[in-house]
């Protein structure tokens, strides 16, 4: 199975690629060739991809709040825009391999809303 | 409304229990200068701000200051995990334990519970915005205490990121502030209060 | 050295605050600050009168990357700004 970096860049800025134990060496690749900044979260380790979407979602609550005192600022709208795809992009992946995120996005036949680990309970 | 995304902000996973922190820790869910206190000052102010960026600030920072609380209730709920009550009290958490054994309950380290004179939501978009700033302020100062005794990893770097989120939030507030100013008449920031007067006729405004 | 004392003599010759105001002295706890060279953040500015305070406007620049960002707290450098009296073993 092929695993792939995460492209935790921006547009314009150096490549800087996912340095991870738990992903072997001889099947992963950076994922920067091809997904031109926009990033291709695929990883099959749920961990990695939470990480993902707590980073991507992090840095897109911190331009928000910026956005909201200098809304005319175009370069922060650019940067709002990207890494929001970001996260939108690793939280369906995540979603549709381990479960819901939000009550919105139940697609299981039973209510697995109720059934995963709670977020303050904390790794394993 | 809000929408609850069933994660944390920033991830908590703390391995070793340890209740005489959870005790002072627990002055950020629910102290004079916590995380519950501020969320729900900014989100009670901003019904009374008169434009858009400020109402959008208010609302923006309260709901990230729920996730925030929701950050200190997972380190003081996994800190006083697995404990005994012997334990718990050898750690200095018996006052808490029992009345509230090891449930989140808002408090601050000393005791004192959880109430709305711990924030002020004046109806006035100047006053509001100073109180805003002081109480990033107080946040921050009191996650500098937290870190002065915390020594667990685990612990220290939630602490660290709510602590950074203080200070980019006083500078948000600061800018809200602005842009508050800049909507009034510098020559006197204070002939009205906007949220609540009509404004001055500025011809017959001689004072 | 700072040029905040805005109801000081305007007799200073010293330059380096570029306003006119003498430096106000540095004496007491705490690490020396940097000096703002030549703001003139007082009385004589119109654009921030005073009986209100001010904070400067952030603006734009280069972001951390997110996996730093998200450790720091903040994509912002400018904001990252820690605390150096922590005890944590790391």
């Amino acid at each position: 199975m092929m695993e792939m970096y995460r492209c935790s860049m921006m547009p314009g800025m150096p490549v800087e690629p996912v340095r991870d134990s738990r992903l072997s060496a001889q099947n992963v690749m950076p994922a920067c060739s091809t997904c031109q900044g926009a990033g291709h979260m695929v990883t099959q380790d749920k961990e990695a991809l939470m990480r993902q979407i707590m980073e991507a979602g992090f840095a897109m609550d911190d331009v928000v709040l910026f956005l909201d005192t200098h809304p005319e600022n175009q370069d922060a709208l650019r940067y709002y825009k990207a890494v929001r795809d970001m996260r939108n992009q690793s939280m369906a992946a995540y979603e549709s391999q381990f479960g819901p995120l939000r009550y919105t996005d139940v697609m299981s036949s039973s209510w697995d809303w109720v059934t995963e680990k709670w977020p303050w309970e904390g790794g394993c | 409304m809000w929408v609850y995304e069933k994660r944390l902000q920033f991830p908590v996973n703390i391995k070793e229990p340890n209740a005489k922190m959870a005790q002072f820790i627990m002055s950020q869910y629910g102290g004079p200068d916590g995380e519950m206190g501020a969320s729900m000052r900014y989100l009670s102010q901003r019904y009374s701000m008169p434009y858009g960026e400020q109402k959008a600030v208010l609302t923006d920072i309260g709901t990230e200051e729920l996730a925030h609380l929701e950050i200190v209730a997972a380190i003081v709920h996994q800190l006083t995990r697995n404990l005994t009550a012997e334990e718990l009290e050898a750690q200095g958490f018996g006052p808490y334990y029992i009345d509230h054994t090891t449930g989140i309950w808002p408090q601050a380290a000393g005791g004192v519970p959880f109430n709305a004179c711990e924030f002020q939501s004046k109806g006035d978009p100047i006053t509001d915005l100073f109180e805003d700033l002081a109480a990033e302020q107080k946040a921050r100062s009191t996650y500098d205490n937290i870190l002065r005794v915390v020594t667990d990893p685990d612990v220290c770097e939630p602490i660290r990121f709510l602590r950074k989120r203080e200070i980019v939030h006083f500078q948000r507030f600061g800018e809200t502030l602005r842009g508050l100013q800049d909507k009034l008449d510098s020559r006197n920031f204070y002939a009205f209060n906007p949220s609540f007067d009509p404004a001055p006729v500025t011809a017959r405004n001689g004072q | 050295m700072n040029c905040r004392n805005s109801d000081l003599p305007d007799t200073a010759m010293a330059p380096s605050c570029g306003c006119g105001r003498i430096p106000s002295d540095i004496s007491g706890p705490g690490p020396v600050m940097r000096p703002a060279a030549n703001a003139c953040f007082d009385g004589n500015d119109s654009r921030f009168p005073v009986g209100m305070g001010y904070v400067p406007m952030q603006m734009w620049g280069t972001t951390y990357p997110i996996a730093r960002g998200f450790v720091r707290g903040t994509i912002f450098p400018s904001l990252d700004l820690p605390f150096a009296m922590g005890r944590c073993r790391r």
